[in-house]
């Protein structure tokens, strides 16, 4: 077979692409391979209450170490104390692999050791 | 829409020769007379200028036919909730409609397999790179995103860039495609396009048109909500505009396609109406459409879907030479 006239622009380019194409090939091959399909696994973190206006927003982290994502997860912060408090948010899309971000708003500053946090629920796609 | 005036760009470059007396009409005699100096000057290595200019216009291409699908975010969320084996399955039919619409386009009329073949690897190379161009560009995919998530959300989107590409280099231009062409396009310019040829570019057509609503919620919605009645009048109204834009429309070569005989119009058109199905078929399995779905329910999304890939089926089919 011939060999195609190319300058070297055009080798190159076709160089990078064969390059990318095998990339994205093996890429695909070996996550076909080593995948599992747990689900989701989701951890929640907050961190430091920030006032905001005459509120408080307490920042709202969920990691995904699972091997599947997850959709519309729905994060519930509750204060406890003499006037407990409840506070949802809820994230999109949370990947796996990935971390999602959010904020609960609370009326008072709370105190970080009142807080706590926990996944209710979510969709699969 | 653009479209008219890429085909008729395409149209421009095919058929020099056969259509000379329509093109003189069109553009005067002087562009035929610099068409032919062209030709004659590249029979060696092409410029350097030349092929930026054709990556130019591949990037171009790309990101003007797949911009609805880099801007919506069902297809960035494609990338993490799609097994990989459905996504593996992805990049190989593309690289086939990559080649399919390479060779039957009618730009290449006398390209080897092998040029094709590094044609097509060329545009899916660029299209990974304008894909992580334009998903950084629009705050998707940054540093931190996590390696699955960025591979994903990439590879996703390069499929469709990847075909817009490849039109867009095909079609944009006329420069280039004159001078790969030289004497052969002239001697084949007027060969009917055989079946399987048809086939091949109506289904890159359906693919491309019906890619862009393929991802999103609409179908879904639309295909569930709509009685059995409306469906049906869907497939009517498909037919009806296949039939008009492979029949009446008088777009550019649609002289090529125009059955003679009752059974050839209505034979053409109900051949197209199967292609357009088989690429909505394709798409909504490839985005997990079907998964859970009961058969009605299928069949509604394939019949909705089946519109839009039933108009890019018809205008593919007059792209061939």
């Amino acid at each position: 077979m011939n060999i195609p006239n190319k300058n070297w622009v055009e080798w190159s380019v076709f160089g990078l692409g064969a390059l990318l194409v095998l990339a994205v090939v093996s890429y695909l091959a070996f996550e076909i391979v080593t995948r599992s399909t747990s689900p989701a696994q989701l951890t929640v973190t907050l961190g430091e209450p920030q006032p905001a206006g005459d509120r408080y927003m307490v920042p709202v982290t969920v990691e995904n170490e699972g091997e599947t994502s997850a959709e519309n997860v729905l994060v519930e912060v509750s204060l406890a104390g003499d006037a407990p408090v409840r506070s949802i948010v809820q994230l999109a899309f949370v990947p796996h692999g990935s971390s999602g971000n959010g904020w609960v708003m609370f009326p008072a500053e709370p105190a970080p050791e009142q807080l706590e946090a926990r996944v209710l629920g979510f969709e699969e796609p | 829409m653009c479209f008219n005036h890429t085909w008729y760009s395409a149209f421009l470059s095919g058929n020099i020769g056969a259509n000379a007396p329509a093109l003189i009409s069109n553009e005067g005699p002087g562009f035929v007379a610099q068409q032919t100096t062209l030709s004659s000057m590249h029979t060696s290595r092409p410029a350097l200028r030349e092929s930026l200019q054709e990556y130019g216009r591949g990037i171009a291409g790309g990101l003007m036919f797949s911009m609805p699908l880099l801007y919506t975010m069902e297809m960035w969320w494609s990338g993490f909730t799609l097994p990989p084996e459905r996504l593996l399955v992805g990049v190989f039919v593309t690289l086939g409609l990559l080649l399919g619409y390479n060779r039957f386009s009618g730009l290449r009329a006398d390209a080897s397999w092998l040029e094709i073949a590094i044609d097509s690897v060329e545009e899916f190379g660029l299209a990974v790179l304008l894909a992580v161009g334009a998903l950084a560009a629009l705050g998707r995919i940054g540093p931190d995103t996590p390696f699955e998530e960025l591979a994903g959300k990439v590879i996703v989107e390069a499929l469709v860039v990847a075909i817009g590409v490849s039109v867009g280099t095909a079609q944009l231009g006329d420069e280039r495609a004159r001078n790969k062409e030289g004497m052969t396009g002239d001697q084949q310019g007027d060969a009917p396009a055989t079946f399987g040829e048809q086939v091949v570019i109506a289904l890159c057509g359906a693919v491309l048109f019906a890619a862009n609503v393929a991802p999103t919620d609409e179908i879904l919605m639309l295909g569930v909500e709509l009685p059995p009645a409306s469906l049906l009048l869907l497939v009517v109204v498909s037919l009806v505009l296949g039939l008009l834009i492979l029949q009446y429309s008088g777009f550019a070569r649609s002289s090529r396609v125009r059955g003679e005989t009752t059974i050839d119009v209505f034979g053409g058109v109900v051949v197209t109406y199967a292609v357009a199905l088989l690429a909505s078929a394709m798409l909504l399995w490839f985005f997990g459409r079907f998964d859970g779905m009961s058969p009605l329910a299928s069949l509604g999304q394939l019949v909705v879907l089946a519109g839009p890939a039933m108009l890019g089926a018809s205008a593919g089919r007059l792209l061939l030479q």
